[in-house]
């Protein structure tokens, strides 16, 4: 007998408008029981009725409530009749009361609905069938929900039917012919994003959506973050790629691979198609916010120059060959194999990315010191949060952030150190814009004039602008004035940190070099400012420091981040919500890839290289003996390539030719490689000094996990099929094989298993988990089923509070007669890190090019002026770039960014580094600024090399004749 | 290898350490340091250059370098490196 065959699948959520209940939640504590059309509704004082009646499951029309914005009660369709209440009062701005009854519906409510809906629509195009929001409309719905039949005004009248539209943004079109001054644009702006670039201009029938003085949205303060068109219920924001493509009919939940915040999002697809992205409302770290890239800039995915199969080359002067995995895995095993045999078992290593999943990291960590038997792994860590894991680590016990971002709607002072969060971290800044309105005081430390100092309805209490390179002066200063004036937190410090490390900390920082006054003329802080700032913090009663690759990027960045956790222990501010101690991670999973135990001393979860017992663990668990001794870091390894001891190199989806410093170092080490082999979605800058490239898959084509900078592991989820065949984790497990390490991972969440078994932080996580809850923040085992919102509550990690003592050493990079002004680099918002990614996206609109900062009395000296060709020269090397003459930087500061290669930003730099970790001196390197009239001779050989490397790729691809 | 290098890398290392204080605390903080991060490649590297002339060392360097150059040949006596 035959059986029908089951049909089996795993279904992907069909698209669907995400559920909105027309309020924000109220927070009270306090019941309220009322009821609505007969129904008994008990929900928390301050609940508006539109909420309470949703969450009923009573939808009441609206058009210009959301539970993203504040009530606001404009469009008079949510009205409501209520016993003993007089008239028909707006649902969506009043609060619920003890026994209440509401009426949500009868005739009067319907005539009155429908009379709303009809003035409406007597000024808006009839054009649903054609219009791109057909089918996902709130006006459309609501104009069926009322049961508009006719409109009896007819539509000749004054309307906006011919009004114009916007299309400067590459993003989003804004037709004004389709508004109906909901306002909900103008209030996602301000409340939700907190950049109140979208005003109401005009009254009454003049009134319109205006961006910035009424220009184009691109010329305007609008920083494209798309939070304006997903609030907006009709199609007047919308979308350029929806319009382009029609509605999704399916969605998955994935993680953002852009910043350190990792934003989850909701992909909403067509077949392998992404029409759009919308950040997730149940997104533990977003909140359904976004910004610019993680919303939009998602094409480079699908770029043509997306290299989709294998390419070896014996040297790379020789064109790429196109060939097979199998070939292109053979001949890199066979490669690694003979320099092993050849030069040594430490001739060769592996770097790992925190552009990849955990599982990917964990797994070429494990090939290196299974595989390769050496430890020389090493991550793009080392060149931005390093510091961050060595200082935490030795004061508090942990290498990560002590808090989750939720926690800073709680802090009564924030301070910022080093970082630039509106553009390096925006959506995780909108959330600290948000306290900032609700009244928290604001301490910025930087040379730079960041955005948060001053901007709407934000202003710093104090910005200590001080000089790049004095991070450490400062911290002892702030800590002297704590302790001088005697504004430590005695019992907390007692209870809770080691007695004789304070004792000995607290005589050391009240030595006199130590105190603001001794200081100012290092740092160029008035001594009066320290003080007033550490009154500030030590006041609290909630303190929150938040602190970027400004700490980090540093001769003494450890020194700053153990300086950091001093003055929060010192404080009584670490161990609940509101306070605590956060680094801003630059990559999407840096915490992550440090959390695998992607550095040379260490494995999964933090745990030294020369621990026997540990070892022993992964050594049972892996079927190999492990080296007890740390391997190369990324500098190390250049050093020791260039000394001819160091010949092969794996390098997953990083791009060291670009960002690390010293560039003429760098290109001269990766040169000296007999093997290097890439994984990556494009020829990147290393890639051109590459033997075997092995074409890696997009955040789009893989399964995995991201840990943001709160330590919240999330997941990625597949939409579509790998470009070339296989996801980056595939492809580690065939070079791991081919070199005669057995790997046979079914699925990443086999790996994630294998990380829970080895690694005490990790126990309880996993796939099923995840699923389940969305996000997981790291602890989670037995003591946390659910993980670690807040770190260090009733003790620290390590026990007691560590303070260690903190030196501030000058760094050896100052300014000369030959060299008289300071360098510091950063980033902008369109662009992310290399902009391998975002180049190949229209954020190149914003952000085309690479711009030197210098402030107007330095120009003048030089004779520069605003766009002039200037060179920029240090004791490393010198490029050439354009001039932005501005106030924005102090006098003897000039700044730039490294998102472009031919910029070379980091031929300036210099291989000056932390003293802890070799995590290099982005920040600060002294430079001679003079006007050019054309490029550096490092920018035409660079021009040259890329010309020849990419005709190299050409010939791979070119048809082979007969 | 660069030993110029590593011997900026131990003396930032040793600068780092140095507050004036209890001097023993200073050296066992650099060789733990020193031990815990660097490979035995660069701590061979630095062992040969320290049997030069001028090896441009400051005082808290030196100590704690050749302290833990000492403690490893002791313990490599004893065990056999793999």
């Amino acid at each position: 007998m035959s059986q029908a065959p089951s049909e089996t699948a795993l279904a992907y959520e069909a698209y669907r408008r995400p559920e909105d209940l027309g309020a924000p939640p109220s927070e009270s504590a306090t019941m309220v029981r009322l009821t609505i059309d007969g129904k008994t509704v008990t929900v928390p004082e301050g609940t508006t009725v539109i909420r309470a009646a949703a969450l009923a499951g009573i939808n009441i029309p609206k058009l210009c409530a959301s539970d993203m914005l504040e009530p606001f009660g404009s469009c008079r369709l949510c009205l409501v009749e209520i016993e003993g209440a007089k008239g028909f009062p707006a649902s969506c701005t009043t609060e619920v009361a003890d026994g209440m009854e509401v009426t949500t519906q009868n005739p009067r409510l319907a005539d009155l609905r429908r009379n709303v809906m009809e003035l409406y629509i007597s000024d808006h195009p009839l054009d649903c069938l054609t219009c791109p929001t057909n089918g996902d409309c709130e006006l459309q719905d609501m104009a069926g929900a009322v049961g508009l039949r006719d409109v009896r005004y007819g539509y000749a009248g004054e309307n906006h039917l011919d009004a114009e539209k916007d299309e400067s943004n590459p993003y989003f079109t804004f037709d004004p012919s389709k508004c109906i001054v909901c306002s909900r644009c103008v209030r996602a702006c301000e409340e939700v994003q907190g950049t109140y670039a979208l005003t109401i201009d005009g009254r009454g029938f003049e009134s319109k959506v205006a961006a910035s003085q009424d220009q184009p949205f691109l010329d305007s303060e609008c920083v494209s973050c798309g939070a304006c068109v997903q609030a907006c219920p009709t199609a007047t924001l919308t979308e350029t790629s929806l319009i382009e493509m029609g509605q999704p009919e399916h969605s998955v939940i994935t993680t953002c691979a852009y910043c350190g915040v990792g934003c989850s999002f909701r992909a909403e697809m067509k077949g392998e198609e992404v029409v759009k992205m919308i950040p997730n409302k149940d997104g533990h770290a977003n909140h359904g916010h976004s910004c610019v890239k993680g919303r939009f800039a998602f094409g480079y995915a699908t770029h043509k120059d997306r290299i989709t199969a294998p390419l070896i080359r014996e040297s790379i002067d020789d064109p790429w060959r196109e060939v097979s995995w199998e070939e292109a895995i053979g001949f890199a095993a066979d490669k690694l194999s003979k320099i092993r045999e050849k030069y040594g078992p430490n001739s060769i290593g592996g770097i790992t990315s925190s552009r990849c999943t955990n599982e990917e990291t964990y797994l070429v960590q494990k090939m290196v010191r299974s595989a390769f038997g050496n430890n020389n792994v090493d991550t793009c860590a080392r060149v931005c949060h390093s510091p961050t894991g060595y200082g935490l680590k030795s004061t508090l016990g942990e290498s990560a952030g002590t808090q989750a971002f939720d926690s800073v709607l709680k802090a009564n002072v924030i301070m910022i150190i080093g970082a630039n969060p509106t553009v390096a971290h925006p959506v995780f800044a909108s959330q600290m814009k948000r306290r900032l309105r609700e009244g928290a005081r604001l301490i910025v430390i930087d040379p730079l004039q960041i955005d948060l100092v001053r901007s709407a309805h934000v202003q710093a209490d104090c910005h200590l602008q001080l000089r790049p390179g004095t991070n450490v002066a400062i911290i002892n200063a702030l800590a002297h004035a704590v302790l001088s004036e005697g504004l430590e937190d005695r019992p907390y410090i007692e209870d809770r940190c080691e007695p004789d490390a304070f004792e000995d900390w607290r005589r050391f920082i009240l030595e006199e070099r130590n105190s603001p006054e001794a200081l100012a003329e290092v740092t160029g802080v008035p001594a009066e400012d320290v003080r007033a700032a550490a009154r500030l913090y030590a006041a609290g009663p909630n303190s929150a420091i938040y602190y970027g690759l400004g700490v980090s990027e540093h001769a003494q960045g450890s020194t700053m981040v153990m300086g950091i956790a001093n003055l929060a222990m010192a404080t009584g501010n670490l161990g609940r919500e509101g306070v605590g101690v956060s680094p801003l991670r630059g990559q999407n999973n840096v915490q992550g890839a440090c959390d695998m135990g992607s550095f040379p001393h260490e494995l999964p979860g933090y745990r030294h290289i020369s621990d026997a017992e540990t070892r022993a663990l992964f050594e049972r668990e892996w079927g190999v003996e492990l080296l007890p001794t740390p391997g190369f870091r990324i500098p190390n390894m250049f050093d020791a390539a260039i000394a001819g001891h160091f010949k092969g190199l794996y390098v997953q989806g990083e791009d060291m030719a670009q960002s690390d410093p010293d560039i003429t170092h760098v290109s001269d080490a990766l040169s000296s490689l007999e093997c290097l082999i890439v994984q990556d979605l494009f020829l990147n800058e290393t890639a051109k000094f590459a033997h075997v490239f092995l074409p890696g898959s997009s955040f789009l084509e893989k399964n995995g996990t991201f840990t943001n900078a709160e330590r919240r592991i999330s997941p990625v989820r597949k939409v579509m099929k790998p470009l070339a065949g296989y996801e980056d984790w595939e492809v580690t497990q065939l070079l791991a094989n081919a070199m005669g390490y057995p790997m046979s991972y079914g699925h990443p969440s086999e790996i994630m298993d294998e990380v829970a078994r080895l690694t005490p932080t990790f126990r309880g996580v996993s796939y099923e988990k995840l699923d389940r809850l969305g996000s997981i923040q790291w602890p989670c085992n037995e003591k946390a089923e659910r993980g670690t919102p807040t770190m260090h509550v009733d003790t620290f990690t390590r026990g007691r509070g560590l303070f260690r003592l903190t030196p501030y050493v000058a760094t050896q990079e100052r300014s000369t007669a030959r060299y008289p002004l300071l360098l510091t680099t950063g980033r902008v918002l369109s662009q992310y890190n290399v902009g391998a990614q975002t180049r190949r996206t229209k954020n190149d609109q914003w952000h085309g090019e690479d711009i030197l900062e210098i402030h107007p009395h330095d120009a003048e000296q030089r004779g520069i002026e605003q766009d002039d060709w200037v060179g920029l020269k240090s004791r490393a090397g010198d490029t050439v770039l354009r001039a932005d003459v501005t106030e924005r930087v102090q006098p003897g500061v000039v700044y730039t960014t490294f998102h472009h290669p031919e910029s070379g930003a980091n031929v300036v730099t210099t291989d000056n580094s932390d003293w802890a970790t070799n995590c290099p001196e982005y920040k600060v390197t002294a430079v001679q600024a003079y006007k050019v009239t054309r490029l550096s001779d490092w920018q035409l050989e660079f021009g040259d090399f890329t010309e020849t490397q990419l005709e190299l790729l050409r010939k791979a691809r070119a048809p082979v004749s007969a | 290898m660069n030993t110029a290098k590593l011997v900026r890398m131990a003396n930032d290392i040793a600068a780092n350490f140095d507050c004036g204080r209890d001097r023993a605390s200073e050296v066992a903080g650099v060789v733990d340091h020193i031990g815990r991060f660097w490979s035995p490649y660069m701590l061979d590297a630095m062992a040969r250059h320290m049997q030069s002339g001028d090896i441009g060392l400051s005082g808290l360097a030196e100590q704690a370098l050749r302290e833990l150059i000492e403690e490893r040949s002791q313990s490599a006596e004893t065990t056999h490196d793999p």
